[in-house]
């Protein structure tokens, strides 16, 4: 079946070729990026070179973003498309396949960046995709997308992308170098992340960090909880005895205020940019911005003074 | 994976021809150039954005509670309004022959090992022909019964976009299940694809077929001698009859199954004796012995089975004994004749109606019914639905 579907993509691909004879004759071109994290990584390799088309918006979901017919077609039209596969996009997942079987070089980062597995929860043993929370396999990630762009891509320059992959290298050797500086501070005894994010996998693996998975009360329960509504969470605190807790949640100041209150808990509830990328406003709009920001959250919040 | 990858091929063509069409076509509406499951316009949320669907009976009024945010959103007066169902997002409310569907912009998908919550906008989502007495959906077909024996089937994703696209309605229950539809009519009971073809045959028949739900387990249907649970692995559908442990009559059977959603517990009221549990894991019932008994339903997972009673007070029993663990005095002036309230239970609230008194009650049902919230409005909450869990 996957066979079928091959021919209908290159047929496809060869109507089009032939009726896009008067314009660009290779359609589109340039690189289309799946995630908003991975846009901003090729981004800085193929500076202004050729178009960098990034599908998935700012403060999106990479599990659930699709696109539309036209972003669909623009991928089949490309000279790279660079997904992180493992898995996280599942939105996209097939109109990547679509491209790749009728013939466009994909790059899937996270396969390449020696994944790690879950270790408990119901994905236990299955390839966790959020590698970008260790800056190494960033860097190991710049270096893929470089040569990848090199051998693919028309009308980029091999010089001046390996330049730019250069420059770019040295800023991810340096966030490295800080984040290290940052939670050597913390004592080792309270490195640990109590959280409902699934994705500081590899930043703990590469910080050594203790990931205690957490699940928050709901937001209507927070409203007026009664001590077995918090009951898994404060546990979870209190074994960690840790000053701060990293939560997605819509009313983290009510829920510190009710774990003061009914589990004799402080703990500060602070939130980390995750699995997307802020628009420019935001404080997160890069990469390096946004482990600059959850490296200072983590630190300061862990920190006992 | 296959139907995925056609619908990707299928979506290209439409943006290739388009582009081959140098501006000369008309263009495509735009529900062809979304890709399947993607909203315009919603929001994917960090946590359930639960919210409560109300409707006055007197008044037609009809009223949108947040449970987070406690907003309440008004809609367009349903006037003789006297049914609500819900399939978690849509609201089905019917009046006269006629069912207005309400989208309350809240809602959950299951992913298996995850869900996603979503919001969006409130608003009304269109009309239908016939009385919906249930509703249940995937992301492909939303299938109401209606209270004339037929099921009406709608498309989902043109639902969401505010428009009410029906295929051709089908004779008995219909409930969609494992990427099929489960029909139970008199003659037969049937799994057909998504185009209405037989995709299998059930061995088991269900008489008088009354009452749906949807569980882990598999799909519900509520018969004269027991339920019927069509159940699918490996794409291969068999149904397994879990009969009543004695002879009921057809006032005491079972006819309208209350649950949490996704949960493997049914409840159902028995005529005026008391009501019935039906565990779908164990495949086995529970008879709970209550006199007056007007609203019933089931935490499961090893929660409490909650039922009201016709002098107002709310009981929670052991799920596996039918023990009465609490109760509660709620509502003041109990349950007038003629009123329907309901119970709605998510993962950690029970949500009461108490038209009479225009409040809806929030029940914790792990702290012996302790009243977490009380929510006074400007209506009187004759019906109730939750949805966004």
């Amino acid at each position: 079946m996957r066979a079928k579907l091959g021919v209908l993509g290159v047929a496809l691909l060869l109507t089009i070729a032939g009726c896009a004879g008067s314009g660009s004759a290779s359609g589109e071109g340039g690189v289309v990026v799946t995630t908003n994290i991975l846009g901003d990584l090729t981004e800085a390799v193929v500076g202004d070179q050729v178009p960098v088309t990034v599908l998935m918006k700012p403060n999106a979901d990479p599990h659930s973003f699709a696109i539309s017919a036209q972003e669909a077609a623009q991928l089949e039209q490309a000279d790279l498309v660079v997904h992180n596969g493992l898995g996280l996009e599942e939105g996209v997942q097939r109109n990547v396949d679509a491209a790749e079987e009728s013939g466009v070089p994909t790059l899937a980062v996270g396969d390449q960046v020696d994944p790690i597995s879950y270790r408990d929860n119901e994905s236990a043993g299955e390839p966790d995709p959020h590698f970008w929370t260790d800056p190494r396999r960033v860097h190991t990630a710049v270096e893929l997308i470089a040569d990848q762009v090199v051998s693919e891509v028309d009308g980029v320059d091999e010089e001046t992308t390996r330049a730019n992959a250069r420059a770019y290298l040295a800023e991810v050797e340096e966030l490295d170098g800080w984040m290290a500086d940052q939670f050597a501070a913390i004592p080792e005894q309270d490195r640990k992340l109590v959280t409902n994010h699934h994705v500081f996998g590899y930043l703990a693996q590469r910080y050594e960090f203790e990931v205690l998975g957490a699940v928050l009360p709901s937001g209507t329960t927070l409203a007026s909880p009664s001590a077995s509504d918090l009951s898994e969470l404060a546990g979870t605190i209190r074994k960690a005895g840790v000053a701060a807790i990293f939560a997605d949640s819509s009313q983290p100041d009510r829920l510190a205020k009710v774990l003061a209150e009914q589990a004799g808990l402080e703990v500060r509830v602070l939130s980390l940019y995750s699995e997307s990328l802020t628009g420019p406003e935001g404080s997160a709009s890069t990469y390096l911005d946004m482990m600059r920001v959850n490296t200072t959250t983590i630190a300061d919040g862990l920190s006992r003074n | 994976m296959l139907s995925r990858s056609k619908v990707a091929v299928l979506a290209v063509t439409a943006g290739l021809l388009t582009a081959c069409g140098g501006g000369t076509e008309p263009t495509e509406p735009a529900a062809s150039s979304t890709p399947h499951g993607y909203v315009e316009g919603a929001e994917e949320t960090a946590e359930a954005q639960s919210k409560l669907l109300l409707a006055d009976a007197e008044s037609g009024a009809v009223r949108v509670l947040d449970l987070l945010s406690e907003e309440v959103t008004e809609l367009d007066d349903v006037q003789g309004v006297g049914g609500i169902s819900t399939d978690g997002r849509f609201g089905f409310l019917t009046a006269g022959d006629t069912t207005t569907v309400v989208d309350t912009g809240s809602w959950m998908v299951d992913h298996g090992d995850h869900v996603h919550y979503y919001r969006a906008e409130i608003r009304k989502a269109g009309e239908l022909d016939g009385n919906t007495i249930a509703a249940h959906s995937d992301s492909a077909i939303t299938a109401t019964p209606l209270s004339n024996g037929t099921t009406a089937l709608l498309d989902t994703e043109a639902l969401a976009d505010g428009e009410t696209k029906l295929d051709d309605p089908v004779a008995g229950i219909a409930v969609p299940y494992a990427q099929h539809l489960v029909v139970a009519s008199e003659d037969q009971v049937e799994v057909r694809d998504r185009k209405g073809g037989s995709a299998a045959e059930i061995d088991e028949s269900c008489a008088e077929p009354k009452g749906s739900a949807v569980t882990g387990r598999g799909a519900v249907l509520g018969c004269a001698d027991g339920a019927l649970l069509v159940h699918e692995e490996d794409e291969r559908f068999a149904a397994t009859k879990i009969p009543y442990p004695r002879s009921v009559s057809a006032t005491e059977r079972a006819a309208e199954f209350a649950q949490r959603p996704g949960s493997e517990t049914l409840a159902a009221t028995a005529g005026g004796r008391g009501f019935w549990a039906l565990n779908t894991t164990e495949r086995e019932w529970t008879f709970v012995a209550e006199r007056q008994v007007v609203a019933v339903n089931a935490v499961g997972a090893g929660g409490p089975l909650l039922a009201l009673t016709s002098d107002g007070v709310l009981h929670a029993y052991d799920p596996a004994t039918g023990e009465q663990t609490a109760s509660r005095e709620l509502l003041s002036e109990g349950v007038p004749d003629g009123a329907s309230p309901t119970i709605q239970v998510d993962t950690s609230r029970a949500y009461v109606n108490d038209a009479a008194g225009s409040k809806v009650y929030e029940i914790d049902y792990t702290d012996e019914l302790r009243v977490a919230r009380t929510f006074d409005l400007d209506i009187k909450p004759s019906y109730l639905v939750e949805t966004g869990r």
